[in-house]
């Protein structure tokens, strides 16, 4: 197929994205090319911080969750049914919603008081590590379900015989886990992981409604950091100068991590 | 079929040729329906006024609708009015989005009369240079509410609140109430630290006897590094660190109402304009006093005004004033500040047979109006969000024991110096 056929077929969505999505993106970093140099403020350097701690504890974690959770509730029994709507749900409700039953559930004098106490962590969202690990536990909760499914989906598609193979060779369930699911789910865990890594970076609806970055800048994400400088001081050119040195970051992670990643990845057929 | 044709045909005209639109955001800044009452409000003033329609906007709270308004700014579409913090002068003066009232004032006779019946306190953010550029709509101050229940049970006088601020550490400390295992049930009181705001704060500080700017610095002079600061801040994070009297960490506004409601906090500072939601959801009785003082009452005011943007036609414009001039009269003030807990912002509402019966059956709604003759502007300044930000994080770093107060109050004033150099050369 000539490689213009498709193109047809693209136009209706290339004109919007480039109307609303690539045009305005370019002018908002063209605007930001001035101020790159304005950008080096002990705030930025906290949101590079606090931006790349919340991508290293909520991508392995919530990978993990969805991985377990894909594994405790296979197959079709009643309460598995139950257990996966129960951890499905968050991905179906608004991450908005979804916080703001946080922000109840939080208050120094709310309904988990006990167990807060007990975790040393009396006003959560009033003290920085404690805001910072609610913020990081929404995210994890808020996008697991949705790594379950996919898991659910890779475990299916696993090869019967190999998983019979390792058991009348003998192996253990944990071998077998280790040592056939794994690998074999290798291409759903390289998908979810980047997911997981996009999500990170670019879902912050939760830190809006609960913590606005704070206390203390300690959950200020370098996105919310964007909409801040943009929305709220009315610097536009910083917030555009912040966006375009992330979107390089970003760009170049990719690049980088790509190759590398896609090296350990089993491709069935 | 035929007449719902010509029903349609009919509003077609209407929303073509004979009516005017005009487009108003506003915010909600506190708990409650209120974006309801705004919006009954105006249908009200549409069925008096045929010719006009009103087409709003709800923006969020006071940040989210500011941003929209100045991004409907940049995008070249601004609005006809939209009611902002009467703070952001300096900002919208900066964007150059805003003209005064003036030209009206001299046609209007209307208008004028109104301008001289606010209450002079919230005039004070809205003028500069003998021009005014702001008219009040939902005002207030921050009070004190107390829980009349708990001070009975904890053996207080429930008609005598706390007067100074060591009364009020010795009041909270009796209110505080734990269990048998020594957790806490009742704070004493809770004074947010809100997430972005000073506002809370410079009323501490005009109690200690200060102000946290210069009011001859137009718009360029925060004074941080002062004495007063110090104290308020040491006293705000005394209160859970050496008296135990309040939550530990940094206290959220918004929860804050729901908190006192629930008999959670006997004690709280808050906005007036949270009264509304207090009555409605309190089920003990509560009191409303003046926020103690160190040396002096006094606290800022606060809350929203409507304002008159750039690039509206004269016959909008025609239309805008007459929505303002129903939104900021007597009777709508009076309705208003019923609904709300807001102070009614034009003295006159206070006469009206509607506001005595209120008054009379909540008394509460008294303080806000009598607390006005002891308040200040409120913090008048460019590049306000940055400013107010650098300040509420040496507050916080001082209410989490990050920091020590003096170090908070001289780092803060060196960045508040630099965040104004573009603004103030």
């Amino acid at each position: 197929m000539a490689w213009h056929r498709p193109l047809p077929f693209l136009l209706p969505t290339l004109v919007f994205l480039l109307a609303f999505t690539y045009l305005p993106f370019l002018i908002a970093a063209w605007q930001g090319v001035p101020a790159l140099g304005s950008l080096a403020q002990r705030e930025n350097a906290n949101a590079l911080r606090v931006t790349l701690l919340y991508t290293l504890l909520t991508v392995p974690l919530s990978v993990a969750l969805g991985l377990l959770a894909a594994l405790a509730v296979e197959g079709t029994s009643r309460l598995r049914l139950l257990v996966r709507t129960l951890v499905f749900h968050p991905v179906i409700l608004p991450t908005v919603a979804f916080a703001a039953v946080f922000l109840y559930l939080l208050n120094p004098l709310g309904p988990l008081q006990g167990v807060l106490r007990l975790l040393g962590l009396q006003n959560p969202l009033g003290d920085p590590l404690g805001a910072f690990l609610a913020v990081v536990l929404i995210g994890v909760l808020k996008d697991a379900g949705l790594y379950m499914l996919y898991y659910l989906a890779g475990l299916q598609a696993l090869p019967k015989e190999l998983l019979e193979a390792a058991r009348v060779d003998g192996a253990g369930r944990v071998a077998t886990f280790l040592r056939v699911t794994l690998p074999l789910l290798s291409p759903t865990t390289f998908f979810v992981a980047i997911m997981a890594t996009l999500g990170a970076l670019r879902n912050v609806d939760h830190i809006f409604v609960l913590t606005k970055g704070g206390p203390v800048g300690a959950t200020d994400h370098l996105l919310y950091r964007v909409y801040v400088l943009g929305f709220e001081y009315f610097h536009f050119p910083q917030a555009g100068a912040l966006t375009l040195v992330l979107l390089t970051a970003l760009t170049t992670l990719a690049l980088l991590a790509m190759p590398r990643l896609e090296k350990g990845v089993h491709y069935d057929g | 079929m035929l007449r719902l044709a010509a029903a349609v045909l009919t509003a077609l005209g209407l929303a073509l040729g004979q009516q005017t639109v005009i487009t108003f955001y506003y915010p909600v800044g506190v708990a409650g329906p209120l974006a309801r009452f705004i919006e009954g409000y105006v249908r009200d003033f549409e069925r008096q006024n045929p010719g006009i329609r009103v087409n709003t906007v709800f923006g969020g709270n006071y940040e989210e609708n500011q941003a929209k308004v100045v991004a409907a700014i940049k995008a070249g579409n601004p609005p006809d009015t939209a009611i902002l913090l009467s703070q952001q002068l300096y900002t919208l003066l900066s964007l150059d989005a805003i003209e005064p009232f003036d030209p009206y004032l001299a046609k209007d006779p209307e208008l004028k009369r109104a301008v001289q019946d606010f209450f002079p306190a919230f005039m004070m953010n809205s003028t500069l240079d003998g021009k005014v550029y702001s008219l009040p709509f939902q005002r207030s101050t921050p009070i004190l509410y107390y829980n009349k229940e708990a001070f009975r049970e904890a053996g207080l006088d429930p008609e005598r609140p706390p007067t100074t601020w060591d009364e009020l550490v010795e009041y909270a400390k009796r209110l505080t109430k734990r269990d048998a295992q020594g957790r806490v049930v009742r704070y004493g009181v809770a004074i947010p630290t809100e997430d972005r705001s000073t506002w809370l704060l410079e009323g501490l500080v005009i109690q200690a006897g200060g102000l946290l700017y210069d009011p001859a610095g137009r718009g360029c002079k925060v004074l941080v590094d002062t004495e007063p600061v110090r104290k308020a801040m040491q006293f705000k994070a005394d209160l859970a660190r050496k008296h135990g009297v309040s939550p530990e960490g940094v206290i959220a506004w918004g929860t804050t109402p729901g908190d006192f409601a629930a008999g959670k906090v006997a004690m709280i500072y808050h906005s007036t304009g949270s009264l509304g939601f207090i009555r409605n959801n309190a089920r003990f009785p509560f009191g409303t006093a003046f926020q103690p003082k160190l040396v002096r009452y006094g606290v800022p005011t606060g809350g929203a005004n409507f304002y008159l943007f750039k690039g509206s036609d004269p016959g909008k414009r025609e239309a805008t004033l007459r929505f303002i001039k129903f939104m900021t009269s007597p009777e709508l003030q009076a309705r208003w500040s019923i609904d709300s807990g807001y102070v009614a912002a034009r003295r006159s509402s206070w006469n009206l047979p509607l506001m005595r019966e209120y008054v009379r059956q909540w008394p509460q709604a008294l303080t806000a109006r009598e607390q006005l003759a002891y308040a200040k502007a409120e913090l008048p300044v460019y590049n306000l969000q940055q400013v107010k930000d650098i300040i509420a994080e040496a507050e916080q770093a001082v209410v989490l024991g990050r920091k020590e107060v003096r170090e908070a109050t001289r780092e803060a004033q060196r960045r508040v110096d630099e965040a104004l150099r573009p603004f103030c050369r």
